[in-house]
């Protein structure tokens, strides 16, 4: 009975989707983290009778045809890069998008990553680096003698340095998007990769023609939305018993039929 | 006179196969822009004794439910949903061309909007919808016209088909056939939101009870009729 195994297909793809709920659940309080979502997709399906046949008695043009489903698969998890819950922490050094824009980091590779955790820190040469210790692309460096670090919403850096009555600027904060936030590739760490999915980068200033501004003090918490994932959870178990259910009901009949002598 | 076998027997096949939709259509509770099918039975006469009838059941066919499904909020630029009868014209990578409902489009690496298996979405033209190099800021209008920073980028290829059961369900949330595909301009396209499935999990479960205790009641029946044979035998041929 094909009812057995299309069963299996849903339980199986509901279970992924209670561990994307549960990824999303334990990042709840993640900074910078875009919750995902798990995309199911039909499977093949199998001709018993093609529309438009004609019925061997009568002659009549079936309206229909008779296709039988495999089941059902998770084709792809999506992420959602909505903002997130900001938090004021007035932290000189944490900053947030507020809107569309990644902050763009140096890993040691060479290569580009994108994040919206800006949880800055300093290192031992005044360079600016996200908690992992990558350096934000371009770098910025505060002297050692600087007092007070201002970000202003375009992400210009100034300092007041020494007994100076005026800030000095320092340098910039860049932002960058993409043209399809959700085709970008998860590398943990609150990182993003770009991917020929995502488009290419596009590098501009806070505060500009779609880029969010940089806000100091604050930083973006997780856009998880923990109403609606218990309620997904929820939803997930259901369907997880009604697949259950599926099965168990082709196990009864093909029970019927054993015991028919 | 074994009649009463094969006529339980033809609604338990069809039964068999009502379980496969059902299950199908529960395994695909959660899947974005599939639309239930459902079996239709048909009495079917044999006529071989005029004077004696005999109603066997065939399941002639399945129809498709094409009622909305729910909506869901993502916020994703490139996701659509469609509201109507409308259907989004996409071309597969070996050249088929299919429709769908499933709105979720992502950019191939060619720039062109194409759904998650790689399909390329069609414009109204039928042909692909290319995105100018670093675009950002798409919007898309509930009339299927694509914009971004520099201006109009294409219209979306939204179709409708006179028949639409005689559409094909392939997999992959994809449809065939259908007949020519005539342009639609009445389906409003909701951006940044999908469509969910339209399963009716209550529905689909209490089309399962009632399959699976039809199907018992069919075993009974035949077991019944089976004993009678079997009583008949041993009372009419009794041997001294």
């Amino acid at each position: 009975m094909r009812s057995l195994s299309v069963g299996a297909t849903g339980m199986y793809a509901q279970q992924m989707n209670v561990e994307v709920i549960a990824n999303n659940i334990a990042n709840m309080g993640t900074s910078g983290y875009k919750r995902q979502r798990a995309e199911f997709q039909d499977l093949m399906y199998q001709n018993i009778r093609m529309p438009g046949a004609q019925s061997a008695s009568t002659g009549e043009i079936m309206p229909s045809g008779l296709q039988l489903g495999s089941g059902v698969k998770v084709d792809s998890v999506t992420r959602m890069h909505t903002q997130g819950t900001m938090e004021v922490t007035d932290n000189s050094l944490d900053v947030a998008v507020n809107g569309n824009g990644y902050f763009p980091v140096q890993l040691p590779s060479g290569e580009t990553a994108y994040t919206r955790a800006g949880t800055l820190k300093m290192n031992q040469d005044g360079l600016m680096i996200t908690n992992e210790g990558y350096q934000l692309n371009p770098g910025i460096t505060i002297p050692p003698d600087a007092t007070d670090i201002t970000i202003n919403k375009n992400g210009e850096v100034w300092v007041k340095l020494g007994s100076q009555m005026d800030l000095q600027n320092v340098g910039q904060i860049e932002l960058t998007r993409f043209a399809n936030d959700a085709g970008l590739e998860a590398r943990g760490d609150n990182l993003f990769m770009e991917t020929p999915a995502s488009g290419t980068a596009v590098t501009g200033i806070a505060g500009e023609e779609n880029f969010g501004t940089i806000e100091q003090g604050v930083l973006e918490l997780s856009n998880v939305n923990i109403v609606s994932e218990i309620t997904k959870m929820i939803t997930a178990q259901r369907a997880y018993e009604m697949n259950s259910k599926v099965i168990q009901s082709s196990d009864d009949m093909m029970s019927t039929l054993t015991n028919i002598r | 006179m074994e009649n009463a076998g094969y006529i339980g027997l033809s609604y338990q096949l069809a039964l068999q196969r009502k379980m496969d939709m059902v299950s199908n259509n529960i395994a695909n509770m959660d899947t974005t822009g599939f639309k239930s099918q459902h079996m239709r039975f048909k009495e079917h006469v044999s006529a071989r004794d005029a004077a004696q009838p005999i109603s066997m059941v065939s399941d002639m066919g399945a129809y498709k439910n094409f009622n909305g499904g729910t909506i869901i909020s993502t916020e994703n630029p490139l996701d659509i949903a469609l509201l109507g009868n409308g259907f989004l014209q996409v071309r597969s990578p070996d050249g088929g061309d299919m429709v769908t409902r499933n709105g979720r489009m992502l950019i191939n690496s060619n720039n062109q909007l194409a759904t998650a298996d790689g399909s390329l979405v069609l414009g109204r033209g039928g042909q692909p919808i290319t995105l100018p190099d670093g675009e950002t800021s798409i919007r898309i209008t509930p009339d299927g016209m694509i914009s971004g920073k520099q201006g109009q980028i294409g219209e979306l290829g939204i179709v409708s088909f006179q028949d639409p059961q005689s559409l094909q369900p392939v997999g992959d949330n994809m449809f065939t056939g259908g007949g020519g595909p005539l342009p639609d301009t009445t389906t409003r396209i909701q951006q940044g939101a999908l469509e969910g499935s339209n399963v009716n999990p209550i529905l689909e479960m209490t089309d399962m009870m009632t399959v699976q205790r039809n199907y018992q009641s069919v075993a009974r029946m035949l077991q019944t009729d089976h004993d009678r044979q079997r009583d008949a035998i041993r009372k009419l041929a009794t041997t001294n």
